[in-house]
């Protein structure tokens, strides 16, 4: 569903870097992901322990909290890009916008000067919803159970909750599925945020004009595609990182702090993030009608 | 055709066993709560089969992704014992399977009577629209046609969350 490349023409064929291009590719991400959850609080049910119990009740009620401020926290993504299809949103992210050009837009400034002008940022989802990379990706550190939200686990509180009663291998497979979250996470933060497999100021056309002149199209072609490659993959490690960065730093929280956290202000700031961006698209859009 | 043909009555069988399950197994809560998620996730496939893929996928992320947890939390978490469970009457169990056996006696006189003009139902819809089931469509018809009923929907529920909020309120009080 995450694109690791964009759509490449060699001669008649195309080749598509997506395994499965759906339209709703983040719902499906969601929805797999809620239903991950049951492993968890399977797990500690069927354990007929305390420590367990306890685990998977935290797990259930942080799982649904969370989802919803993750699922409330990307609507404003999805309106910036008018998709929820993962290929459409790095396929828009290739590209730049002028840092001021709303001054030229509300008629401020009737033709901005050179050096503002020349001011520009990727059109990336990160610069578009900085509000919204927070909150989705601090939900979806919650939704992943890992620390500093690991309330279901707790190794001093509940010794090790959910995963009390196992060992071996089962404890590896649960195990395993967190780090897999941990770099589908990385993918999906990297697609919609972070400009997917583009690379900042140069879009596909211009790398392929520009090494095309003197190499031919055809190579062309193919050092844009690895270069692509490079750049999606370089995007997903720094993720990963932070993600890691992130469980190592910080303490973990308190069970009515997550609560209070996730209904006092992920939720209402998400929703203000809607209707934030709604505005704006609707003042931008009336503008350059009139333009 | 036939693949979908397959699908769709393998998918359609699995939500009628598991339903039936989920009604056997009333006093294993837990497994009650998982086959009644197996039914919620066939009917999502057989959205899916119709072309309705959105509405597919928001009812999985819906139905098994939030009011199946809702529901596994609170048996967790009040640990119901089958002996605090009221038994069922056999009257009331009678009456049940009834009931059931009713609405499929119905459902099977309907199904008996439609056979023959499925292929003619079919033929009489068309080509499905360009489209169909998508997000885009579905937000348009929501939003644009039907926009008086789902705010009116939205006020309901709202209505039934304040009702529900008040009711235990005062219990706890």
């Amino acid at each position: 569903v995450i694109p690791y490349g964009g759509i490449y023409e060699f001669g008649d064929t195309t080749l598509s870097l997506v395994a499965a291009d759906i339209d709703w590719g983040v719902l499906y991400v969601l929805a797999l992901g809620a239903l991950s959850s049951y492993g968890a609080v399977i797990a500690g049910w069927t354990s007929k322990s305390s420590w367990s119990r306890l685990g998977s009740i935290r797990s259930s009620l942080q799982t649904i909290s969370y989802s919803v401020a993750m699922g409330l926290s990307l609507v404003g993504v999805f309106m910036v890009f008018g998709s929820l299809k993962l290929s459409d949103m790095a396929l828009a992210q290739d590209a730049s916008f002028r840092i001021f050009g709303f001054l030229e837009l509300l008629g401020w400034l009737p033709v901005l000067p050179g050096w503002l002008a020349w001011l520009k940022l990727p059109y990336w989802g990160i610069f578009l919803q900085p509000l919204g990379f927070l909150m989705f990706l601090t939900c979806a550190l919650a939704a992943n159970k890992r620390p500093p939200f690991d309330l279901p686990e707790a190794g001093s509180e509940l010794a090790g909750g959910t995963l009390t009663e196992y060992s071996g291998m089962r404890f590896g497979l649960f195990y395993v599925s967190e780090f897999v979250q941990v770099v589908v996470i990385a993918g999906l933060c990297a697609t919609m945020f972070l400009g997917g497999w583009s690379v900042p100021y140069l879009t596909q056309a211009t790398v392929i004009e520009g090494i095309g002149s003197f190499l031919g199209e055809g190579l062309a072609t193919v050092l844009c595609l690895l270069l692509h490659l490079a750049s999606f993959f370089t995007k997903v490690a720094a993720m990963i990182w932070l993600q890691i960065l992130i469980r190592w730093s910080l303490p973990r929280v308190r069970y009515d702090q997550l609560m209070d956290l996730c209904w006092k202000w992920l939720l209402p700031f998400s929703l203000l993030n809607v209707f934030a961006t709604a505005a704006a698209l609707l003042l931008t859009r009336s503008l350059l009608e009139a333009a | 055709v036939e693949v979908q043909q397959l699908l769709f009555y393998a998918l359609g069988a699995l939500a009628l066993l598991s339903a039936v399950a989920m009604v056997c197994l009333g006093r294993q809560l837990v497994a009650a709560v998982l086959c009644l998620l197996l039914t919620t996730v066939s009917v999502a496939g057989i959205d899916v089969l119709l072309r309705a893929e959105f509405v597919g996928i928001v009812h999985l992320l819906v139905y098994p992704g939030a009011i199946g947890i809702v529901l596994l939390f609170a048996i967790v978490l009040l640990d119901p014992r089958p002996d605090d469970m009221v038994p069922l009457q056999r009257v009331e169990g009678l009456v049940k399977v009834l009931g059931a056996g009713g609405v499929l006696g119905i459902a099977a006189l309907f199904s008996l009577r439609l056979r023959g003009s499925l292929a003619s139902l079919q033929e009489l819809a068309g080509p499905v629209p360009d489209g169909f089931g998508g997000h885009r469509a579905l937000g348009l018809a929501l939003y644009g046609d039907y926009l008086v009923p789902l705010e009116v929907v939205g006020l309901i529920l709202l209505t039934a969350i304040v009702a529900a909020v008040v009711l235990t309120k005062r219990r706890l009080d």
